[in-house]
Formats: C-alpha cells, sequence, structure tokens
C-alpha cells in the first residue's frame, strides 16, 4: 500500500542543513497498524504528514498504491488523499462554527456526495459512534473524548483504507484513551490501515508493529 | 452545495455581531449613495436619448462673430428650414419650433382663464422627426389645416375634463383655435417640454414684416427659431452645412454669421451649444465620486475580511485536511462575501427609500424613482455584481490559498496582506481627502462670490416685473408710491441677473472697421443710478437730461474696450442715433458673478421700462406686497402680479452651485464616515492582535495615553500618506476647477492645514477608541487570554 524509499527531508539555516528526516525506507501494508514512536522533534509528525500527503519531502521515492505521489500534481494528489486517507489529531481540530452533525457530513461536501446519501451516510456513522443525542450540538459543548469520538467519525466517514492519527489520545485522560485505543482496534480488524503517533508504550502496543524514530532516523 | 455555504456564512456573519455590522452598515451607505448617485448619471445621459431616430437628429445652430468673439446662437433664422426642405437632399425632414415667451400667456376656455407657460408654435414634421406619440388626432398630421392646436394629456385634461377634446374650441391672444390632437406629455428625460403647440403658420400669417424682409420664409435676418433636422440615413451633415451658408450668404451677405453647426441632438443637454463639456463635467464628476464612494466601501470589506482571516486560518486547513478543494474553499467564501452583500443590499435600498426625498431636495435633481422600473434594477443589480467581484474575489482566492500544514502550525501567513491592506486604507483616505478639501474650497468660493461687492445696493429691494401691465406701468408706479408711502422707486429695462438686450450697433469716434462692439443697453428712469447707489467717475448723470434725448452714459469695461480717451462730451452713435457721452458709471454687476462685467450703455428712456423697483423696510415689505397686489388687480385682473426680492433673484443665480456644494459635503462626510468605519474595525483587529503585547507593557508600567499612542500611530502614518498625495491632487485640480469662475478665491495653505487637520483628528479618534479599551482593561486578563 505504502513504500517510502531513502526519503530524506531538512530544511536550509545559513549554511547548515538541517534533516529532519534521513533515509526513511519503510513500508505499509494494507491492513496493518503501526505506531511510530520516538522522543519529541524526532520527525514523528514529518513522518505522518508526509504519509498523508500534507508535507512534502525533499530527496526519495513515496509509492501510494503504486502511484509515484511525488511526481502527482496537486489536483491528482488531493483526489487520491480525499479517497484513501482519514486524519485525526491530538488536538481534535473540528470546525467550532459547525455542528457535530456538519462537522461528520463536511469530508462528504467536498466528495460531491449527494445530499440524501450523505444525510443517510452520516446518520449511520452517529449511530455507529453512539452519538446521535450530541448531533446539533458544537464543539465547544463538548468534552475532550467526545470531541476525539466525533473527530474519528468525521475520519472514517468517507470509508477511507488510511487512517492517519497523531497523538490521538494525547489530550484524554486514560480511560478516555483506552476507549479511543480499543475503537481503532476494532476498525484495523475491519481492514482498515492504520498509523499512529504516540508517546505511550501502552497505546503504542495496540499496533501490530512498532517504529522507533530518533533524529529522523528509524532505529533498528 | 449552496445552501451550505450560505448556512455557514450566515452563521459566521452572526458570530462576528460588530464585524459583521461594520461591513454592512459601511457597505449599504456606500451602496445606496453609489446607487442614488448612478441613477441620477443614467437619468441625465438618457436625456433625448429615447427617440428611435435620435442618432440622425441635429439642432441647427447658427455660429457668429462679432468684433473678434465668437458666439453660438441656437435658433435659425426662418428661412433655414425651408431651404433645407427642398433643397438639400440629406434632410429626411426638418421642423421648426418656437416658444412663445410673451407677456400675456393666457388661454381663455368659455370663461374660465387659465395661466399657461410651456406655449409653443411647430409644424407637423416635429413629431414625425421626434418620439412624441400621438394619442388622438392623426399620428402624421396632428396640427390640422386652420387654427389648430395639439395638447399634451395633461394639458387636455386641465381645460376639459374627461370630455374628449378634439374639436373643442380655446382662445389664446384673441383668436380662436380648436383641439386637433392630443399627445403624450413631454417625458421628463425631453430637453423639448411644451403643454400645448400651434402651428407655426401662425407666425407666418402674424409676420409684418420688418425693413428689408418682406415675409416670415424671406427673413434670413431674424434667429428666432429652433430648426431640427433628421439626417437620412448614412447622410453627413458637413454638405447641408455648407449650402445653408452658401444660401443665407446669398439672401444676406453682411451676415454676422460664418458657420451652421449641425448639433447631435444627444448632445443638446450635456454639451454646450460650441460642442464645449457643459453639463456633462457635473455628470463626470459624479460619476467618479460614485465610483469611489462604491470602491471605498468596498475597501472596508476587503481590509476586515483579511485582517480576520487570522482567525480563519484554523477552520480553512481543517477543511482542506479532510478534502476542501481550492475551488470549493473559493466559492465558500465568495458566496459569504455575497451573503454579507445581500445584507447589505437591503440595508442599502432601506437606505435609499430614505435618503432619496432629502437628495432630492438637497440636489434639486429629479431623480426617477419607480419600483417598477428595470431600467432602476439594472442598475442595482450591476453595481451589486460589480461590487460582489470586487468583495468577493481577494480574500476568497487569499483564503483559499493557504498550505494548510503552514497555518495549523501558525507558521507566517498573510505578510502580503498587511501591505495590501494598508495601502487601501491609504487610498480611502487620499479620495476622503480630496473630496473634504475640494467640499471646504467649494463653500469658499461660493461665499466669495455671494459676499462680494456688486457695486450696487441691493438691501431690501422688491423687483416688480410690469410688462403684463405694460401700459398701465406708469400709474402703477405712481398708486403705489402713493399708497404704500414709498420714498424710493426707480424703473429700468433691465431684469438684474438675468439676460439683457445687447446689440453690436454701436460706433464711436476712433472705432476701425472690424471693430465689433457687443454692448448691453439699460433703458432707465432719472432716478435709477441714486437708487442703486452707483457711483458717477465722471462726468453727470441723467437728472439734466430729458427724457428720450439722446444722452448715453457708459459704464467703464464700455470706455476701455472702445478705448475712448476723455470720453465725456464725445459723440457717438448708438443704434444710427449720435448722442454725447455725459457720464462714466462705475462698473457695477447686472449679470452673475461667473461672468465678467459686459460693456453697457445707459440711457434715459422711462418708455422702455418695464421693471420697477422699490426699496422698502425690511418689517413692512408685506404690506407693501399686498397693497401693490390690490393696486395690481385694478389694472390686470387675470393674470397675478410677479414680484421678487432682489437678493433672492441674486441668490438664485447660485442656485445650482449651490445645491452641488451641499451634496459635495453630503460625499465627503459619507467616504470620510465610511472610511473611519473601515479604521474602527481594523483598529480592533490590530488591538485584538496585540492583546498580549499590550498586557506585558501595561505590566511593565506603560500608561494609557503611552499605549493608545502606540496603537494610533500606524494607522495615524497612513492617514499622514494619504494627505501628502492628497493635497497636489486638489492644488491642482481646485485650480483649474476655480479658473471656470470669472472671480475666483485663491488656494489658501491654512485652508489645507485646518482640513487635514481635521482628518487627522476624525483618524484618531477613531482608532483611539479601540486603543483605550485595550489599554484599560486589565493586563491579568489580557495576559490569561493568550
Amino acid at each position: 500500500m505504502i513504500e517510502l524509499k531513502g526519503i530524506y527531508k531538512w530544511f536550509n539555516t545559513g549554511n547548515n542543513r538541517t534533516f529532519i528526516l534521513k533515509d526513511i525506507n519503510l513500508s505499509v501494508k494494507e491492513g496493518e497498524f503501526i505506531s511510530i514512536m520516538g522522543p519529541s522533534g524526532s520527525g514523528k509528525s514529518t513522518l505522518l504528514n508526509i504519509i498523508g500527503m500534507l508535507d512534502e519531502f525533499n530527496e526519495g521515492e513515496y509509492n501510494f498504491f503504486h502511484e509515484a505521489v511525488h511526481t502527482l500534481k496537486e489536483k491528482q494528489r488531493a483526489a487520491m488523499y480525499k479517497q484513501y486517507i482519514g486524519f485525526i489529531f491530538q488536538a481534535y481540530h473540528l470546525i467550532d462554527e459547525l455542528t457535530v452533525y456538519e462537522n461528520i457530513e463536511t469530508p462528504l461536501i467536498y466528495q460531491d456526495i449527494k445530499s440524501s446519501e450523505r444525510k443517510a451516510m452520516v446518520a449511520d456513522t452517529l449511530d455507529r459512534f453512539n452519538i446521535v443525542g450530541k448531533k446539533d450540538l458544537f464543539p465547544s459543548q463538548l468534552s475532550g473524548g467526545q470531541q476525539q469520538l466525533v473527530g474519528i467519525a468525521r475520519a472514517l466517514i468517507a470509508q477511507p483504507k488510511l487512517l492517519l492519527a497523531d497523538e490521538p489520545t494525547g489530550n484524554l485522560n486514560s480511560k478516555q484513551g483506552e476507549e479511543i485505543m480499543n475503537l481503532f482496534s476494532e476498525l484495523n480488524k475491519k481492514g482498515v490501515a492504520i498509523v499512529q503517533v504516540t508517546h505511550s508504550e501502552k497505546n503504542a502496543a495496540y499496533g501490530s508493529r512498532i517504529i522507533n524514530l530518533l533524529d529522523g532516523r528509524i532505529e533498528h | 452545495m449552496i445552501k451550505i455555504y450560505f448556512k455557514i456564512a450566515f452563521r459566521n456573519l452572526v458570530k462576528n455581531r460588530t464585524y459583521s455590522f461594520i461591513n454592512v452598515a459601511g457597505l449599504g451607505l456606500g451602496l445606496a449613495t453609489g446607487f442614488i448617485m448612478l441613477l441620477w448619471v443614467t437619468n441625465e445621459y438618457s436625456m433625448n436619448r429615447y427617440h428611435a431616430h435620435s442618432d440622425r437628429i441635429y439642432q441647427v445652430n447658427a455660429k457668429l462673430k462679432f468684433g473678434g468673439e465668437e458666439t453660438v446662437w441656437e435658433n435659425t433664422p426662418a428661412p433655414v428650414a425651408l431651404y433645407a426642405r427642398e433643397n438639400i437632399k440629406d434632410v429626411e425632414k426638418v421642423a421648426m419650433l418656437k416658444g412663445d415667451y410673451g407677456a400675456r400667456q393666457v388661454v381663455k376656455v368659455d370663461t374660465t382663464v387659465f395661466i399657461e407657460d410651456k406655449i409653443g408654435y411647430t409644424e407637423n414634421d416635429l413629431f414625425n422627426i421626434f418620439d412624441f406619440p400621438v394619442v388622438k388626432g392623426d399620428p402624421n398630421k396632428p396640427l390640422a389645416e386652420g387654427l389648430s392646436v395639439v395638447l399634451t394629456e395633461t394639458t387636455a385634461s386641465k381645460y376639459f375634463g374627461k370630455a374628449d377634446p378634439i374639436g373643442k374650441i380655446l382662445q389664446f391672444k384673441d383668436t380662436t383655435f380648436s383641439v386637433s390632437a392630443v399627445i403624450k406629455d413631454f417625458p421628463a428625460n425631453s430637453s423639448i417640454q411644451m403643454n400645448m403647440l400651434f402651428s407655426m403658420d401662425i407666425i407666418k400669417i402674424r409676420f409684418r414684416g420688418n425693413g428689408q424682409w418682406k415675409t416670415i420664409d424671406q427673413d434670413w435676418g431674424n434667429y428666432n427659431y429652433s430648426t431640427f433636422c433628421l439626417m437620412k440615413k448614412g447622410s453627413g451633415t458637413g454638405y447641408a452645412s455648407a449650402a445653408i451658408l452658401a444660401a443665407l450668404k446669398k439672401a444676406n451677405p453682411d451676415a454676422a454669421v460664418f458657420s451652421f453647426l449641425f448639433r447631435p441632438l444627444k448632445n443638446l443637454y450635456l454639451y454646450k451649444a460650441d460642442g464645449s463639456k457643459g453639463r456633462v463635467i457635473m455628470v463626470e464628476i459624479f460619476f467618479i465620486i460614485a465610483v469611489f464612494v462604491l470602491l471605498i466601501a468596498c475597501i472596508n470589506y476587503v481590509n476586515l475580511v483579511t485582517a480576520k482571516a487570522t482567525q480563519r486560518v484554523k477552520e480553512i486547513s481543517i477543511r482542506k485536511i479532510i478534502g476542501a478543494e481550492k475551488k470549493q474553499l473559493f466559492w465558500q467564501f465568495f458566496i459569504e462575501a455575497g451573503a454579507l452583500l445581500l445584507l447589505a443590499a437591503l440595508a442599502a435600498l432601506f437606505l435609499t427609500e430614505l435618503l432619496l426625498p432629502v437628495y432630492k431636495q438637497v440636489s434639486g435633481n429629479a431623480v426617477s424613482y419607480d419600483h417598477g422600473d428595470w431600467q432602476l434594477w439594472k442598475v442595482f443589480l450591476s453595481i451589486l455584481s460589480i461590487v460582489w467581484l470586487l468583495t468577493g474575489l481577494y480574500p476568497a482566492l487569499l483564503l483559499s490559498s493557504f498550505k494548510p500544514l503552514n497555518s495549523l502550525q501558525g507558521k507566517g501567513i498573510l505578510s502580503g496582506a498587511g501591505f495590501l491592506r494598508k495601502s487601501l486604507v491609504v487610498l480611502q483616505f487620499i479620495v476622503s481627502i480630496v473630496l473634504l478639501l475640494s467640499t471646504v474650497f467649494i463653500h469658499r468660493q461660493m461665499n466669495y462670490i455671494q459676499n462680494k461687492d456688486l457695486h450696487i445696493n441691493t438691501d431690501n429691494v422688491l423687483v416688480f416685473p410690469a410688462w403684463r401691465i405694460y401700459e398701465h406701468k406708469e400709474e402703477f408706479k405712481n398708486d403705489l408710491q402713493r399708497s404704500a408711502k414709498v420714498t424710493e422707486m426707480a424703473v429700468s429695462s433691465l431684469s438684474f441677473f438675468e439676460g439683457a438686450n445687447s446689440t453690436t450697433d454701436l460706433d464711436w469716434p476712433g472705432k476701425q472697421k472690424d471693430d465689433k462692439l457687443m454692448i448691453t443697453q439699460v433703458d432707465v428712469d432719472q432716478q435709477f443710478l441714486d437708487f442703486f447707489h452707483t457711483s458717477i467717475n465722471e462726468g453727470t448723470d441723467f437728472s439734466k437730461t430729458s427724457a428720450g434725448s439722446p444722452d448715453y452714459i457708459l459704464n467703464e469695461t464700455a470706455v476701455r474696450k472702445m478705448g475712448l480717451k476723455d470720453p465725456v462730451g464725445k459723440v457717438i452713435k448708438f443704434h444710427e442715433r449720435p448722442g454725447t457721452v455725459i457720464g462714466i458709471v462705475e462698473d457695477f454687476h447686472f449679470k452673475s458673478l461667473q461672468t465678467e462685467i459686459e460693456p453697457a450703455l445707459l440711457e434715459y428712456e422711462p418708455d422702455n421700462c418695464s421693471v420697477i423697483y422699490a426699496r422698502v423696510q425690511q418689517k413692512n415689505a408685506k404690506e407693501v406686497i399686498t397693497i401693490a397686489q390690490n393696486i395690481w388687480r385694478k389694472y390686470e385682473p387675470n393674470l397675478p402680479m410677479e414680484y421678487s426680492f432682489l437678493d433672492d433673484q441674486l441668490a438664485k443665480q447660485y442656485d445650482k452651485e449651490t445645491r452641488a456644494s451641499r451634496l459635495f459635503d453630503a460625499f465627503a462626510m459619507i467616504t470620510l464616515f465610511i472610511s473611519c468605519l473601515g479604521l474602527f474595525g481594523l483598529a480592533a483587529y490590530s488591538a485584538e492582535r496585540r492583546t498580549k503585547e499590550i498586557g506585558i507593557r501595561k505590566v511593565l508600567g506603560a500608561d494609557v495615553s503611552q499605549l493608545a499612542a502606540l496603537l494610533s500611530k500606524e494607522f495615524v502614518f497612513l492617514v499622514l500618506i494619504a494627505i501628502v498625495i492628497a493635497v497636489p491632487i486638489v492644488w491642482i485640480g481646485m485650480d483649474k476647477l476655480l479658473n471656470y469662475f470669472a472671480y475666483r478665491i485663491s488656494l489658501d495653505w491654512w485652508v489645507f492645514v485646518l482640513t487635514c487637520a481635521f482628518a487627522v483628528v476624525a483618524a484618531v479618534i477613531t482608532v483611539s477608541f479601540q486603543a483605550i479599551k485595550a489599554a484599560v482593561d486589565n493586563p491579568v486578563v489580557s495576559l490569561r487570554t493568550e
């Protein structure tokens, strides 16, 4: 599904070149659950963003379903991304101006799905995540755990093949965190590939494979 | 999809109430002002253009040369039309029109008397050249043979009520006419405005000949008729013009006319006869101001949206991450601008209803505002769509092109927008300051000419035009003097500030063969010069002259232009009549101050004097008028007495300018207000953005005034830049404009300083309000918000 070959990312400060990622080689198969670990500043989030096509790299190859991402045009990349990838953030990043219902619905709007179909899909998702009663509330009226639930629901509504999560439980208490992780396992069993960035050994253990990053390199 | 965009848009509007209000108010006021002005502009441009053949209709004007000076007369001799009709193939149709400006415009229907103006004489082809639809009667020949008259619908119903007017009888100047047709009222956007039209034949029959001319068709010397030609398709006017001139020169070799000008109907209203810009200058200025007012309102929106963009970066980024394409985001923000514009449009329509009557009153411009008029909505909708593009395009492009990751991580965004925003604020204030300065100078100019010494005393002078009781004017004057105990009275042929009789028929010692001087003839009585407190520079007044004898008094300008040395005692010939110059009167203004004082010749000829002047006490002016009316009725029971105060007549001369200057006041204040509204919004965001900085500074010991200065500084700097650019623009533009006046003010530097200071103060007050608000907040609270 994903093939990263010799990925480098850096930026230049004066005459010095600071490397964020160095020679990353990584492959993710369909249905895998990978946890990326490492200290702050080791390049975890950058790697996740590169996989999620939100960030660019300076050198190397990235194949996504046998398409060379680095050669795609912005539009094709966006189309691919829309179809296959869902994103979850530590800070939830819900749109404050929209209700729970509308937040979940928005990705479908951007995929030009018809209104009646959208309704059915959102209703389904609300049901599945047990948040039907909250659908008309705004994000500020929810607890952190509930907000993250909405965030996950939003990421999953378009049925992505790959779920990318950047410290999804970082702002939650341990009980809420555990619920989210159980949800991830469940999703993974249904065939969704997951790549998560985490600081917690416990959460990392939910994954089928752990990748340790240090100073932009994968530790073996 | 669009529904969702609208929902989001309205939710955002409600959420940011202050910001939305500033935008809606500013944009609404701008739209309403621009709308009203553009309505007026389209009205003006539509003048005379609605006729089907308007592209081929011309008014024939005559260019004449007197001495070195060229003038254009809008009328031609009568044979021009006849000649064109019979001899010029390029001319398809031609018609004459002559207004009746006599003293007794009284129409009798049975025994009822109507006082009527806008009476004219014309030919049937007028109705074939122009689109003046005939409602009843023969559409091709509304003026039937014999003594017939055509009435407009309003006039017909005034005279005959609901009865069919065709064949009805009315009397005008002791002649009986029958109504042969009814036409629609002349629309407001026609330069030709008549209530009733008689046949030109009446004038032909009544023509008694004058000297060399036996019939009207031979009279190539009197320029009394407005002549309209409809040219054939594809025909130029060059040949026709030359042919008419040749015909005239053949009949009247000494004529001063040297060219016939075919003036396009479309330009009749907006341009002067000589082709130079007339009213169109005003229309263009209004158009430019309207565009600027709209532009300033648009700038507010763009500035506030881009200033606020930082707050929306998060939303935009998330939308991108969950799959929004640039195009979709673009539409979201474009529609958001549209939603706000929709609210502003409603506000604008409401304001228009409110402002239109005020505008009409202030400007004196009739703006037709009929809700069912498609033209009106066309103007409004085109304004809206242009404004939508201006306000929506840039913010939508800017906001939809964020890189999502950068903005979520709070990296530098919108640095370019900051510079643009500042430039736009500068532009707003340039426009505001230019208008503000202009309006101040226009006011000073108006004050200057209204208070300029006319060299005549116009205080408490009542004017009675007495043409209507011409035979009894002497008795009227004497009666009035006796019954109302008015001590100071005078009569003259001159109506001040209006046209006066001028002639070139003047001969003086030393006059060269080619010298021709246009001189105004002023007939007076013996009291006139004393009455108006004029001063005789040399020689004497008329006190020793007997009525009708050829003693002349010249004004200084006449002496100068004639080049007379030691004028008193010289013999000059006026209308072939030799007489002595007995005195020189100091120049006094008898026309409006837009023109320089012209040469004038005064003679003691009370018989020609039909304007009666009486100086009254302010407190018993009303009483004098009542007495005068009673006396008047003795001599003329049907027609009302006309009267006015000379000072009012003088003020009326500047009516147009006074109204224009009041409108300029309004525009200047509106633009300044909208600009300050925008500044208010920007300052609010600046204060919000710098909350933390303000908190820290306060903790470190800064006081409120220091903080206010800190926040105001950047905005005041922008206003100062605007001043530096605006001042030269006004300096050059105003200098040009003021040169249109014969008597003008100079551009004093201190006026610039005071006016600009006013703009700065307005800006400082606007900004400091926000700055002080931010500065007095508790620093602990503001620091905690970060």
